[in-house]
This record gives structure tokens, sequence and C-alpha cells, in this order.
């Protein structure tokens, strides 16, 4: 396996992942060396019959940046923190606003669907959950966004 | 705001990140270790990666970080708690006891090549230790044995306990949370730090069951 070509190849995919459960780039930036890290070292439980590399390292990526919060005390004040992201437009302020508010499963199923490219079987892996699952806890995400979309 | 336009709203968020990419991890130079080369360090090869970067390693927090996830998945290789002299391996005089073997992994020079991964972390400790003025959570006794105490965990569960080396976790040992306090105690003099402190934001502990 060449771990380098592996870095290049899904490096981009793997800072979103990681990006967007962060929301900084300095975590992001040590989210995604971890990732890539433990991916080399868990290599062997690796199975392409189970799922695309890109998935595995996905979940690894997800898991990791789920452990920097926790091991940065802030798992539970997600809610607080600021996406540094500068989209200079009202709506996307809103929009943010609105996301950090979500439940932390229903704000993950509901960005990681997009990463996913709304494969759900993808999402559930990602998340260590059931499709019907991820699938509740995005219709809820949604549910509770758009109520807050149009209070703000 | 129906669906599509939430969809539409979010799809725009989701792009708006994707361009915010970078290229590269500012903080990995040229100089830094490959991903194949912590590979093979990751199975006890290609320690001349290390020799070649013997000056650049300590001065780097990316190659730090990765060394010491490196040790780390070395070492845990073989760790282990042990039944010592109490229940369920846990000592109330001096906590979650390890095999001497779990420790010589680190301390023995059964391989260079582990040896010198010990040289960069130690050094690293050795530059944020401060002498002891009074027990704290994380202390080098007189012997160099490593001392880990976190108080205020949920009892009962199974956790393990790592010192952040620059940030990276790297496990000293795990153990169950006895009434909220979790004890490790490691020799390391490998290290050649005695009777000195590190700071509590050093230690960290995480659910086993998690990573």
């Amino acid at each position: 396996m060449d771990f380098e070509s592996l870095y290049q190849q899904y490096r981009s995919y793997v800072w979103t992942i990681c990006y967007r459960i962060l929301g900084n780039e300095a975590d992001t930036e040590d989210a995604v060396q971890e990732t890539f890290i433990k991916a080399i070292t868990s290599i062997h439980t690796f199975n392409p019959a189970k799922g695309e590399m890109k998935t595995w390292l996905g979940k690894i990526a997800h898991n990791v940046s789920i452990d920097i919060l926790r091991r940065k005390g802030r798992f539970t004040e997600l809610k607080d923190i600021a996406y540094e992201i500068d989209l200079n437009n009202a709506d996307f302020e809103a929009l943010q606003q609105c996301l950090s508010q979500l439940p932390e499963k229903q704000r993950l199923a509901l960005i990681l669907k997009r990463v996913s490219q709304n494969r759900w079987e993808d999402v559930a892996l990602l998340m260590g959950l059931t499709v019907d699952q991820v699938r509740y806890l995005e219709e809820l995400a949604r549910n509770s966004m758009k109520r807050c979309m149009s209070k703000e | 705001m129906n669906d599509i336009e939430l969809d539409m709203m979010l799809d725009r968020w989701s792009d708006a990140i994707a361009l915010r990419v970078p290229q590269e991890d500012a903080r990995r130079t040229d100089e830094c270790l490959r991903y194949d080369e912590i590979a093979l360090l990751t199975q006890n090869k290609g320690k001349e990666a290390l020799v070649s970067r013997q000056s650049h390693i300590p001065r780097c927090a990316w190659c730090l970080k990765a060394v010491a996830m490196i040790a780390s998945h070395l070492e845990s290789g073989g760790a282990y708690p042990v039944e010592d002299d109490v229940e369920d391996g846990y000592n109330s005089q001096r906590g979650l006891v390890y095999r001497a073997n779990v420790a010589a992994s680190f301390q023995e020079e059964e391989s260079p090549f582990v040896a010198g991964l010990g040289t960069y972390v130690g050094d690293w400790l050795r530059s944020q230790a401060v002498p002891m003025e009074e027990e704290t959570p994380a202390f080098f006794d007189t012997q160099g044995t490593l001392h880990i105490a976190l108080e205020g965990l949920p009892s009962g569960d199974s956790m393990r306990v790592n010192l952040l080396i620059n940030g990276a976790p790297m496990s000293v040992g795990s153990g169950v949370v006895v009434g909220g306090r979790l004890q490790i105690a490691r020799p390391m003099p490998e290290f050649g730090l005695k009777s000195v402190r590190l700071s509590a934001e050093l230690v960290a502990a995480e659910p086993l069951a998690h990573t």
C-alpha cells in the first residue's frame, strides 16, 4: 500500500469531514494527521468487501474528530464553537447559527449526508449507526433547521 | 423555509467549505516523515528515516506528534493490566500495575528502534517537566516511575490514560475507574525523569472502547 499516495488522494475528503465536525483549521489539520496514521496502523482491518477505502477513511476521520473534541472537553459545548468560515452572507450566518444549535448526532447526520453525497449507507458507516437511525436523525435535523431558519 | 430551500442553502454552505481545503498542511514540510516511512516505522522497520531526521524531528511539531503516535502504537501492542495483589488488577496503593515486560518495550533496549522513539518522547517530556513541589495528578517519583491519578471520572468505566505529546495521545496505561478515581503507575526510568511533575494539561483519559 502506498500510503503517501493514499494521503494525496483522500486528503481533501478527510479534511472536509474533520473540518465540519471540528470547525477550525488547526484542529482539522491535527485530525487529518491522526486519521492517516491511524489508517496506517489499522490497515489490516480494512475489508474492501465491506466498503470503499474512502468510506473507511471517513469513519476513522469521524472518530478521530470526535476524540479530539472529547480530549479538549468540547464535546458538549460544540454549540459554542464559532465556525471560522467567513461566508460574508447573512443567510449563511443564520444557517451556521441554526446548525450549531442542533444536537450533536443530528448535526452530524445532516452534514455527513452531504459529505457522503447522499449515500445513506456511508453515513451509517461513518456514524456507526444503522441506516434507519441516521435517516431518522437527519429528518429531525431538517425539521429543526427549517423551524430555526424561519425564525432567524 | 421549505426542504428545497434548505437543501440549496446547505449545498452552497458545503461547497463553500470544500473550497477552503488547503492544498497542504502548512506544518508538514519536505523534511517531515512521509506516510510511507511512518508505515514502516509502525512495523518496527525503516529506522533510517529517524536517523536521517535526527536534527529535524525534535524541532518539528508534526513529526514529534507522528513519532508519539507510532510509539503509542508499538507500545500498546503488549500492554495489559496485571491482577497484582488485589481484585481486578487495581492496587489501592499503587493503582494499576503493569507487567515489567510492558514497560520493557520502552526501556530495555530490546529494540534500538523503539529506544530511538523513546529518545524523542523523553526529550519532549523533559522540556515539559518542572520540579515537584507538591503532589500533583501526574509526577515521576524518585525511581522514575510515572504516577497519574485522575479524579472525577465515571466509576466502573474502563479508561485509557494518555500523555499528550504535542497534542498527540500516547497511551501510558489503562484501568477501571474506582470511586471516581483512576490511578496509573508505570516505570519509565529510560526517560531519566525523577521527582518532577507534569502539567495536568498533558494528561487525558478517554474511554477504552472508543478508539
